[in-house]
């Protein structure tokens, strides 16, 4: 990412030269933290984190507090080692005073005993967030989190094409359906969007809208409904839409798929809000040619998926825990965030007010039709009720492995489905949950 | 692994000269001296976290209710081996190696030990140009050698798909795909082990064989060949070594396509386990079994090897 | 060789086939190479859109000055890093493993025989066995993701020490040490003055591979380092190519950088090609 000017400038300075130049010289190799220091008198906090800007949102705070100092760690993202290296430090007992959370892996996170329960620190602040992010940090009704973003999926679509050869913007899956038919018989080559199997996450979001939650926290027990029947019906549906060859199977975002996109042989995409930055850098001479629409629903009862967002959590041996929830709650409620957080991609805060300033900010002119921040909102507004289980980013990888021979015919995706509820069941009571199957209430 | 092969296997013992051994304590304090520091380098990166991974093999994290309250350390014996030997992620892994192995080793070393022996012959100009040549990959890092030939598989915008009609990343393909990456960096190497092996070899005995009539194909099957019989022998161990800890090649091509699983190789389980599952018992247990495979592999490899060339 | 026996021997196969396979299997290596360098200087839309090999608009610069410029220039920390392990890696632990090799191979210190057993086990240990222990010990330590938890377990090279031991015994005659001894020195000083002298190819060779094999390796960083600042280029660039599919903008990055990456150690190999040639002779000739 670039540089913000703010940053720039702290560089430049005198301070930030001198400081700089012994880093160099003594310790350049051993440390990895932010190179500032801080005020004399400040607490420090220090915070994991891989969130894409998350060095300028800390850089911002500094600048303005003098009570606390934040210290920011950049550790890899979730599965590719973030996870593992928070989990690590919990046992270890040398975690930091915030780790980074996403909503699907704060259950997992909690297996580990070693977050800060919130409930009482957040309580004032329930009606400020967008419901679907605030259940996401209490997953057994109490709150473990501050919420900082969601990321809603929608579809995106080549809205000139569609206009070009009358194919009506769906609204249910089974108009995508015929929309999807509509356009491989305009070009055979085209597909109205890639069925991705290898991401779990994907697939979760997808079934999210369909209003069978995978798990659901009862009491003492885990209800674990993996296979129930909105998942299958979701299942189902995708596996005849890729029987019938009507949907492409590229993994999103890679050359291939911005290939399809480049040479117009992918009309469309379920994707999330983050999509809005990836079209645009992706294919930017497609300016003009793109809209966005929530996701067919089943019925025509309004309700829509969520693919993501990101959340933070305080460990419980924290030694600055209030100086921590200080830095967490100028994160997700400062309205400079979404300001600063506009200059490099297109932030949909999970705080309502902060929403309404990322949606000012919001540059545009990428997007036909519906304003994209109608459309995030609206998508939100539509998410159903969901809880993450404790074995949510094991079960994206079981997903992506059980999913990888529907492409070739070995399996299909119901099949794969009851398949991957049998081996989450397995897997929870393993390590001692106790857990029911299906949705008993 | 980045090692040579040497030319003779590693098999018994040289003791100090005579005179060496006569001396006094002092010096041979002084030998110890110079190997402290790799002593040192041994027990703390190799033995004490060997043992560690017994240890931590032999208990599991367990969870109550809903789990929020906290895991709790048991000793579970072997009940993470047994988990781990029943599971069929872990039987699939070995499948994908023994598979890997069964591809990759015969065409790495026929193919290294054909440029090898090529070279060795007299007909060949500018030797030194064509082993440099071959040789280069094996400079490329493993991930940069991974992603570039990830691209070039990619079906889109590879010309590989073109080429051969296959989709290079597509199920039945993926495997020679990755073996394809593993031999394009190492045979090189093993032909320049090679090479040199049959340089050592007395000019003598292959002239003696000339005379006697044998032709070029003859003279390097049965002359050439078995006089550098250990060097195969130890390259074929490494590579063995080598192909059940592949990793970084699968999981690099992970990122390209959806038919490599997360774990696709035992190594990659490993990694699975500890880093995705966070569950350090099984992980243990796996990189356990995985070692003890490895050890014995080896074991039936150097005694084959050794049999044969007496 | 005389040429009589030259002609004799291309008999048994046509030299216009032998360096047809020959060039069959330098085009093999070196194509994928060959993209690498064209790829470096396409645009992220002329690389998704243009031919393999064929050139498209270049960029080479542009793509270089993004490379460099990109989270704070983290490019340059991740080459610096790199040669540090690497380099400093292999003359430390080169040396390392000289010494042992020649005080197992010429002294007769107590437990000698014990120590090449286990270094002869440790050359079969997989590195995945390692990962995970090392890890939480790492973690116990609080040293994990620093500059030390990387680059001291890749000091060990138990192989470079069976190498060692081979060229001590090759290459120092004990009549040397004998006469280094009458003359007054010590058995350190023999060691540095006289022995390593004489094992200097051998050390040089398993110096090349330590090298290499630091410069390649891929799983310990992986598993030991999360801060950016402190990862070696390939974990870095593998970083980066997990990230391609939210951000294709890194897609030129990773091209570029790999070809970055892969020149010096092309270059260094075939500056040293005499050298290491020299070392493999060493250790695999009497």
């Amino acid at each position: 990412m670039e540089l913000s000017p703010a940053l720039q400038t702290r560089g430049l300075s005198r301070r930030g030269f001198l400081r700089a130049s012994a880093a160099l010289g003594a310790a350049g190799l051993v440390g990895g933290c932010t190179a500032t220091a801080a005020p004399p008198g400040a607490t420090t906090v220090t915070i994991w984190s891989w969130l894409t800007g998350m060095d300028k949102y800390v850089a911002a705070f500094n600048a303005t507090q003098r009570n606390v100092f934040v210290e920011l760690r950049v550790i890899a993202a979730g599965l590719s080692g973030g996870y593992a290296q928070q989990t690590n430090a919990i046992r270890a007992h040398n975690a930091p005073d915030v780790l980074h959370v996403e909503y699907q892996g704060l259950p997992q996170i909690l297996l580990t005993g070693g977050l800060r329960d919130l409930t009482a620190d957040m309580a004032d602040l329930e009606s400020q967030y967008s419901p679907a992010a605030w259940r996401g940090v209490r997953p057994d009704g109490r709150t473990w989190g501050v919420p900082m973003d969601l990321a809603p999926m929608v579809f995106y679509y080549r809205k000139d094409l569609f206009d070009q050869h009358g194919i009506p913007l769906p609204r249910t899956w089974d108009e995508f359906r015929t929309a999807a038919a509509a356009v491989k018989q305009v070009d055979p080559q085209a597909r109205i969007c890639s069925f991705p199997l290898n991401d779990g996450s994907f697939f979760a979001g997808m079934s999210w809208q369909a209003g069978d939650p995978w798990w659901t926290a009862q009491g003492d027990t885990w209800a674990v409904d993996i296979a129930g029947e909105g998942t299958l019906r979701t299942g189902t549906f995708w596996q005849s839409m890729i029987s019938e060859n009507l949907v492409a199977g590229v993994v999103h975002g890679t050359q291939d798929w911005i290939a399809g996109m480049h040479d117009g042989k992918l009309w469309g995409l379920l994707g999330a809000s983050w999509s809005v930055g990836t079209l645009g850098r992706s294919i930017p001479k497609d300016t003009g040619r793109w809209a966005m629409a929530t996701m067919p629903t089943w019925n025509g009862t309004p309700a829509n998926g969520v693919q993501g967002g990101t959340a933070f959590g305080i460990s419980a041996e924290s030694k600055a825990p209030e100086a921590a929830m200080t830095f967490l709650r100028w994160l997700s409620t400062n309205p400079d965030v979404p300001k600063i957080g506009s200059t490099f991609t297109t932030p949909f805060p999970a705080h309502l007010p902060n929403r309404a300033v990322a949606r000012q900010a919001y540059k545009g002119g990428y997007f036909l039709g519906d304003p994209v921040y109608d459309v995030l909102d609206e998508a939100a507004k539509r998410v159903p009720d969901w809880t993450w289980g404790p074995n949510a980013l094991r079960l994206f990888s079981t997903i992506s492995d059980s999913f990888g021979p529907v492409r070739g015919g070995g399996t299909t995706l119901p099949e794969a489905l009851k398949k991957i509820q049998q081996h989450a069941v397995a897997d929870m009571r393993a390590k001692g949950l106790s857990v029911r199957e299906g949705k008993t209430a | 692994m980045s090692v040579l092969a040497p030319e003779r296997a590693p098999v018994q013992e040289t003791p100090g000269s005579p005179e060496v051994i006569g001396r006094a304590r002092k010096k041979d304090f002084a030998g110890l001296v110079l190997a402290v520091p790799f002593l040192v380098l041994l027990v703390s990166t190799v033995l004490v976290p060997v043992l560690y991974a017994l240890y931590l093999s032999l208990f599991t994290e367990r969870l109550q209710g809903l789990g929020f309250s906290g895991p709790e350390h048991v000793f579970v014996w072997l009940g993470n081996y047994v988990s781990v030997l029943a599971d069929n992620a872990f039987h699939a892994g070995l499948g994908n190696v023994a598979l890997f192995a069964l591809v990759h080793i015969p065409s790495m070393l026929i193919g290294s030990l054909v440029l090898a022996l090529l070279l060795d012959s007299a007909v060949v100009r500018l030797r030194q140009m064509w082993s440099l040549a071959v040789f280069v990959p094996y400079a490329v890092p493993v991930v940069i050698g991974g992603l570039i030939w990830a691209y070039l598989y990619s079906p889109t915008i590879g010309p590989i798909k073109n080429l051969l009609g296959v989709d290079p990343l597509s199920d039945a393909a993926v495997l020679p795909s990755i073996a394809n990456i593993a031999t394009w960096q190492w045979v090189g190497y093993n032909m320049i082990i090679f090479y040199t092996a049959l340089q050592a070899v007395p000019k003598e005995i292959v002239e003696a064989a000339r005379a006697d009539g044998a032709g070029g194909f003859r003279t390097a099957w049965s002359i050439k060949i078995p006089m550098i019989r250990p060097t195969v022998f130890v390259a074929v161990v490494f590579t063995v070594i080598g192909s059940l800890q592949l990793f970084t090649e699968p999981m690099v091509l992970r990122g390209f396509t959806g038919t490599v699983t997360s774990t696709w190789t035992p190594s990659m389980y490993v990694y699975e386990a500890a880093f995705v599952a966070g569950d350090n018992g099984r992980a243990a247990a796996a990189s356990v079994l995985l070692a003890v495979i490895c050890a014995l592999l080896s074991a039936v490899v150097m005694r084959f090897s050794t049999r044969r060339s007496r | 060789m005389s040429t009589f026996v030259a002609d004799r021997r291309s008999r048994w196969v046509s030299v216009p086939a032998v360096h047809l396979i020959l060039v069959i299997a330098a085009l093999y290596s070196l194509l994928p190479l060959v993209w690498l360098v064209t790829s470096a200087t396409k645009s992220l839309g002329d690389f998704s859109t243009t031919g393999a090999f064929e050139f498209g608009e270049w960029n080479l610069w542009a793509n270089v000055k993004t490379l460099f410029t990109q989270e704070n220039g983290i490019f340059w920390h991740w080459l610096l890093n790199s040669v540090l392990y690497a380099g400093g890696g292999a003359v430390l632990g080169s040396l390392i493993c000289a010494a042992c090799g020649y005080a197992i191979a010429k002294t007769s210190f107590p437990g000698r025989r014990l120590l090449f057993a286990l270094t002869l086990t440790g050359v079969l240990v997989p590195t995945t066995v390692l990962a995970l222990p090392m890890y939480l010990l790492a973690s116990e330590l609080r040293i994990v993701d620093t500059f030390w938890a990387v680059f001291i377990p890749l000091l060990t090279n138990p192989f470079g020490v069976y190498l060692a031991r081979v060229y001590a015994d090759a290459s120092v005659p004990d009549e040397v040490l004998e006469a280094a001894r009458v003359d007054g020195a010590g058995q350190l000083r023999t060691f540095f003055t006289v022995a390593l002298p004489m094992m200097r190819p051998g050390v040089v060779t398993v110096l090349l591979f330590q090298f290499i094999g630091i410069w390649n390796n891929f799983f310990l960083p992986l598993v030991l380092l999360t801060d950016p600042k402190l990862f070696p280029v390939s974990l870095g660039l593998f970083q980066w190519s997990t990230r391609q599919n939210q951000f294709p903008q890194y897609t030129p990055l990773v091209i570029t950088g790999s070809l970055l990456a892969v020149l010096p150690l092309v270059v260094a190999f075939l500056v040293l090609n005499r050298q290491w040639r020299k070392g493999l002779a060493a250790g695999s000739v009497k």
